[in-house]
């Protein structure tokens, strides 16, 4: 009787190390969206925020720190974007693996050009993060060099499958390259419009194709709008088109749509994330529908 | 993962266990809602703070103690007044803490993330640090509590050494844990214990296995923790009174 039960133990160890999947945790789905189409079935992958969430804030759940604790790879979209509460659930997964400056951590926003860097900070600015804007998940051409660096630490991690991970992240850059040619192109139409956001999460995409944001309904990043600022919001746009009110999923709607009304302007949301609107499966559509979205019907 | 559940676990019945003398005591004075309100000029301590301040962590707890304080003070002085006046004095301290919380908020960048943090402050982060400090602290606080409980014919100063510790506690606890946690665990044990007509150790016994029931179900589930155990305690106390209720009725009768 034991020996079969030793046989199957030996079976069983050689599946798992055959098997033997490379676990890495995503903070947000971009990120975990990238890694599917690199690792597809030669990883589990585990995201920590949602995409309907507000990502500046995650609820902790018991399955992150389990998550963490078996993960081998923690891939992070940093500028301190997730300090509400990444440092908690890495101190508590006791993982010695995917501590910040170890191997298995990888904080993506390294490898970007941050704008909005101030040159001091302090709290009166609102909630301006030292870094750097954090939003540069919204520019297209930020994504070739993160996919290329996310790709490279995968097999830096797991050499064993190193065509598969190559071939893969040539095959996405190819598809990328394709559509960022498309959308390039299109988003360029749009330089010079006016518009209005809520939270500066789209500033890299402004920024990208030249479109101007007037105002924010915030008074300051992360500060609740007040009547007076909206009072000068709709001074401040009396002369001007404003075509878009742009907003996220997760802050609140009723002063965009009031201003909207005020002002004659068109009051849109916008994905921010992959899984922040039914449509936006992969970040593929996160870019289709932004644009559909921003296009002239 | 067993580690982070008994962590949750050990610090839920540590909690259970002075939180249920409290509960106590407060239906006994008739002021249930007082660890509501104290817990949040706790909060509005925290949020002053963190708004205005910037201040070091231990600064911090001592100036949300502070704000637990003086509630509790002024709960006290007003607790001779008759029983109707007192709850909606109350009501009206608590309606007083949340809005003033809200507001230094709107000046808090940061203001979503507090308010989450005020209300339930993540069970799933502390630290083994933490739940030994509070078991020190704890203890101490009870032994304290023992010892004034036998003076004699010092009424005045028991009630207000009562309320003193009452808001040392709920800061502690609401700093660990978050607001609603605390009020849950505070009221739900001693609720039920009452609609049986038990004691203090029943309530115990009670609370630590609805903390058991609901960190399994949290981790089975996978549910936020703080929230799991404010629903569970709360979704089964409510039930518990409302099969009972006749009989409690007809004892009154």
């Amino acid at each position: 009787m034991r020996i079969i039960i030793y046989i199957f133990f030996l079976i069983f160890s050689l599946f798992y190390f055959v098997y033997a999947q490379l676990n890495i945790v995503a903070t947000y789905p971009w990120i975990g969206d990238i890694v599917k189409q690199i690792g597809k079935e030669k990883i589990n992958i585990h995201i920590i925020g949602k995409g309907t969430e507000n990502p500046h804030y995650v609820v902790p759940k018991p399955s992150h720190i389990a998550q963490l604790r078996k993960a081998d790879l923690l891939i992070i979209q940093g500028a301190s974007i997730e300090v509400g509460f990444l440092q908690a659930l890495i101190n508590q997964s006791n993982n010695p693996k995917i501590q910040p400056g170890k191997k298995g951590f990888l904080d993506l926003s390294n490898f970007v050009q941050l704008i909005e860097k101030p040159e001091n900070v302090s709290r009166a600015m609102g909630d301006i993060h030292p870094e750097g804007n954090p939003h540069y998940n919204l520019d297209p051409n930020n994504f070739p060099p993160l996919a290329t660096i996310i790709s490279q630490k995968m097999i830096e991690l797991d050499s064993d499958n190193k065509e598969f991970y190559q071939k893969n992240m040539e095959e996405f850059l190819s598809k990328w390259e394709e559509k960022l040619k498309h959308w390039n192109q299109e988003f360029s139409k749009l330089s010079n419009t006016n518009v209005i956001q809520y939270h500066p999460t789209y500033n890299y995409f402004l920024k990208r194709y030249g479109i101007v944001q007037v105002g924010t309904i915030e008074p300051l990043p992360g500060i609740p709008p007040t009547p007076k600022h909206i009072e000068q919001l709709i001074t401040l746009c009396q002369n001007k088109k404003i075509s878009f009110i742009i907003n996220s999923v997760y802050y609140e709607k009723n002063s965009c749509e009031y201003l909207a009304k005020k002002i004659g302007a068109k009051f849109v949301i916008l994905p921010h994330d992959v899984g922040s609107l039914p449509e936006v499966k992969d970040i593929f559509n996160l870019f289709d529908k932004i644009l559909e979205t921003l296009s002239p019907k | 993962m067993t580690d982070i559940f008994i962590q949750s676990l050990i610090i839920c019945i540590v909690l259970v266990w002075i939180h249920s003398y409290f509960g106590f005591e407060i239906v006994k004075r008739g002021i249930i809602f007082a660890d509501i309100a104290i817990a949040q000029f706790v909060a509005v301590g925290l949020a002053f703070c963190t708004t205005f301040l910037n201040l070091p962590n231990i600064t911090t707890y001592l100036c949300s103690f502070f704000f637990g304080l003086i509630a509790a003070l002024i709960i006290s002085f007003a607790s001779n007044a008759p029983k109707n006046f007192l709850e909606a004095f109350i009501g009206t301290l608590y309606a007083l803490g949340f809005s003033l919380t809200i507001i230094i908020l709107s000046k808090n960048p940061h203001g979503i993330e507090n308010i989450i943090e005020f209300t339930t402050n993540d069970i799933l982060f502390v630290t083994r640090e933490q739940i030994f400090h509070s078991i020190i602290f704890y203890l101490i606080i009870g032994f304290l509590i023992h010892f004034f409980n036998n003076l004699h014919n010092v009424e005045e100063l028991k009630n207000i050494l009562f309320f003193t510790f009452f808001a040392l506690v709920v800061s502690t606890s609401v700093k660990l844990v978050g607001v609603l946690v605390v009020f849950s665990l505070l009221v739900s044990p001693t609720f039920v214990a009452c609609v049986f007509k038990k004691d203090l150790l029943f309530a115990v016994i009670y609370g630590t296995t609805t903390c058991l029931l609901s960190i399994i179900i949290s981790f089975l589930l996978d549910l936020p923790t703080g929230f799991t155990i404010v629903f569970i305690n709360s979704v089964l106390a409510a039930s518990i009174f409302i099969i009972q209720i006749k009989n409690i009725t007809s004892i009154k009768n």
